[in-house]
């Protein structure tokens, strides 16, 4: 704004400089009292709201997590709850002194149909255990010592292996073969079985041990294979091959698919859905604000890029403070207007007639008043807003969203009544706040999570903060633009 | 003692500090607070609530951004000022324009003196004649002529129209160009008299 200065001003300036009044001694002494209870200014610190979005960032990254490892669990405890042949596998020697690792049931007296139900008996299959496992569908070598009554259990592997059900597993001869409690002591002897050197074997299905041939070299883990019952089944019978745990190429493959980077490219594809944002808006007059946001969305995705158009209402109440000045209503009396007379003839007199009007009578003190009136302000909201999903695990998905919004005034209405001055004399109403403004704009940045239901079904929540560049919510002294936070919520449908 | 010496103890509110900054610096912004309230007891009340502000706020002072120190206590006192006149509701920081038409009329055209005849009024005469302007021409006055704001800038402060700080600008200088040309008047009829 071009300044027309005019040599008065220079004046004025110049000679007001260095213009200096002294305070009294008494306010001085006043300010040094009150500025020593002043508390030191620590550090700024975070500032509460972001504070509460880094932890809500943490939440949803922790959930994703979880969720991550969630198909993971899952095999696990399929795995447990598969059926197991298995009969005092795990016990050890030293089974009283080492109570982490729970002792199968025994053997002797129990049929060799029996198995071992690892969920009920709370025994997991480790490495200790291992070398009851056989990985090469090869004929059994000959089992000495086997367990008896092995004929009467001519139970098969069925494909039941992956289901839930625990099945009885036949050993690679077709035969369930069983371990006598002393059998297994012997294949443990010179193997220490402790709790720090278990290790879960993620994959195994099943637990089927077999007593190892003599020749087989047992005492050391190097020779400890692990026993894939899928193998042992005919072709035919054969349930779909499992990709072989602890490998890494394969768990390289599991874990690309849920990859970003290593994902086959998506084709674009719109998303359409329908959001609301419950949002705060600080630093304006009122200090805090809170408006309510409806809108409709359009996404164009492409990978993980995406542009998110559409239109929404922003419904906020504001209060606007008036100033009216006014004089005083004191009270009325009857004016005199005009008399007249007339003749009576009976009365021989003059009757007079008196004309009044009434007239009020206000105070000349001007004085001041201050009515708020509530209005509801909405305004269309069209956002554009670029995102960038970092992170797709499963049917979750977690991304940063920034971007520009445009807030056009559509509507002001007044919720509260007129002013209503009663008798008082109104000499001037004046608006105090500043007018709203027609066209704002806002700059936008947010996290997304966004989570697949079904399969053209999301649901999304975003956190943002949002910064106004230029709004009718202005506190003038601060000299701050007023900034907001809030959370959207949609449900969106993948066209 | 320098004055981010000065700063820095403030910030740790060292006492010395703080009584050294007020001494250094208060006259300065009573004299400004004055010029928009118009009387020395609002004033040293402006002056007090203002210098707790700036104490309170000196962490944030940073020469780059904000100038120097002065100018940055001034902006935090007349951000003050303004706020104790809209709060006390005492006085209104606008007129309405009607009321300033009736004295606008009452007001005869004069032609400006030369400068220096204005500077033998001296610092406190002047000061005093713009503290007594309306409260309305004052506030505009001020900080279109000493803060330099724009007549946008005094519109978004004072939530009037740019016109109306405009107007009231013209009629703040006219009536302390005619009250000077008063005074002036004055001092030149008032004969020399010998001791």
């Amino acid at each position: 704004m071009k300044r027309h200065d005019q040599d008065t001003d220079e004046f004025f300036r110049e000679i007001l400089k260095d213009h200096t009044i002294t305070p009294s001694e008494e306010s001085r002494k006043a300010f040094l009292t009150d500025v020593a209870k002043l508390p030191i200014k620590k550090k700024r610190g975070i500032p509460p709201l972001a504070l509460i979005v880094t932890i809500m960032f943490i939440a949803i990254v922790s959930v994703v997590i979880v969720l991550n490892n969630k198909p993971a669990l899952q095999q696990l405890s399929e795995g447990i709850q598969q059926e197991s042949a298995t009969t005092g596998v795990v016990e050890s020697g030293s089974a009283g002194n080492n109570k982490n690792i729970p002792t199968a049931p025994q053997a002797q007296g129990k049929s060799a149909n029996e198995y071992v139900n690892p969920e009920k008996s709370g025994y997991l299959p480790t490495e200790a255990t291992a070398g009851y496992f056989r990985k090469k569908a090869t004929p059994t070598p000959k089992i000495n010592n086997t367990t008896t009554s092995s004929k009467d259990s001519a139970n098969k592997v069925s494909p039941a292996i992956l289901t839930e059900e625990p099945q009885p597993v036949s050993g690679i001869s077709g035969e369930a073969v069983t371990l006598s409690s002393d059998q297994s002591d012997q294949a443990l002897a010179g193997r220490s079985v402790t709790s720090q050197t278990d290790k879960v074997i993620r994959d195994s299905v099943l637990i089927q041990p077999v007593v190892p041939d003599k020749s087989a070299d047992i005492s050391t883990p190097d020779s400890v294979t692990v026993f894939n019952p899928a193998k042992s089944i005919s072709a035919e019978a054969a349930p779909p091959r499992l990709p072989e745990a602890g490998t890494a190429a394969e768990e390289k493959q599991r874990r690309n698919q849920y990859d970003y980077k290593n994902a086959p490219p998506d084709k674009g594809n719109l998303r359409i859905g329908i959001s609301y944002t419950p949002e705060w808006i600080f630093n304006t007059i009122e200090k805090t604000n809170f408006s309510n946001n409806f809108g409709a969305d359009l996404t164009f995705r492409a990978g993980q890029y995406s542009i998110r158009t559409g239109a929404g209402l922003s419904i906020s109440k504001g209060t606007n403070e008036l100033t009216v000045s006014y004089n005083d209503f004191l009270g009325s009396y009857n004016k005199l207007d005009s008399m007249d007379f007339s003749w009576s003839d009976p009365a021989h007199n003059y009757i007079p007639t008196y004309y009044m009007s009434r007239m009020n009578v206000w105070d000349s003190l001007l004085k001041l008043d201050y009515p708020k009136v509530v209005k509801r302000y909405t305004y269309l909201q069209i956002p554009l807003i670029f995102g960038y999903d970092f992170m797709r695990i499963g049917r979750w998905s977690l991304g940063v969203r920034v971007g520009p919004l445009l807030s056009v005034l559509l509507q002001t209405k007044q919720l509260s009544d007129d002013y209503n001055p009663v008798n008082k004399k109104v000499v001037s109403i004046n608006n105090l706040p500043p007018e709203q403004i027609n066209l704002n704009w806002q700059v936008l940045a947010g996290i997304n999570a966004n989570f697949n239901i079904r399969s053209r079904l999301n649901i999304e929540i975003e956190p943002f903060v949002k910064y106004y560049f230029n709004s009718v919510y202005e506190k003038p002294e601060t000299g701050f633009k007023p900034w907001s936070a809030g959370i959207r919520t949609a449900i969106s449908f993948d066209l | 003692m320098g004055e981010e010496e000065l700063i820095k103890k403030a910030i740790s509110r060292d006492q010395g500090a703080m009584e050294a900054l007020y001494d250094r610096y208060a006259p300065a912004l009573l004299s400004l607070c004055y010029r928009y309230c118009g009387n020395q007891m609002d004033a040293e009340d402006m002056l007090h609530d203002g210098f707790l502000k700036i104490i309170g706020n000196i962490h944030k002072f940073r020469i780059l951004n904000h100038g120097t120190l002065l100018n940055w206590m001034k902006r935090i006192m007349v951000n003050t000022t303004l706020n104790h006149l809209r709060e006390r509701k005492k006085e209104r920081i606008f007129i309405d324009l009607d009321s300033a038409e009736v004295i606008s009329d009452s007001m005869a055209s004069e032609e400006d003196l030369p400068p220096d005849l204005y500077q033998q009024l001296g610092q406190e005469k002047i000061h005093r004649l713009i503290c007594d302007l309306p409260v309305g021409y004052r506030t505009v006055f001020n900080l279109y002529v000493f803060e330099e704001y724009g007549h946008r800038e005094i519109a978004d402060l004072l939530h009037i129209s740019e016109n109306t700080s405009k107007s009231q600008l013209s009629k703040a200088r006219s009536l302390l160009r005619k009250k000077m040309n008063q005074l002036v008047n004055i001092q030149i009829s008032v004969p020399y008299e010998k001791a």
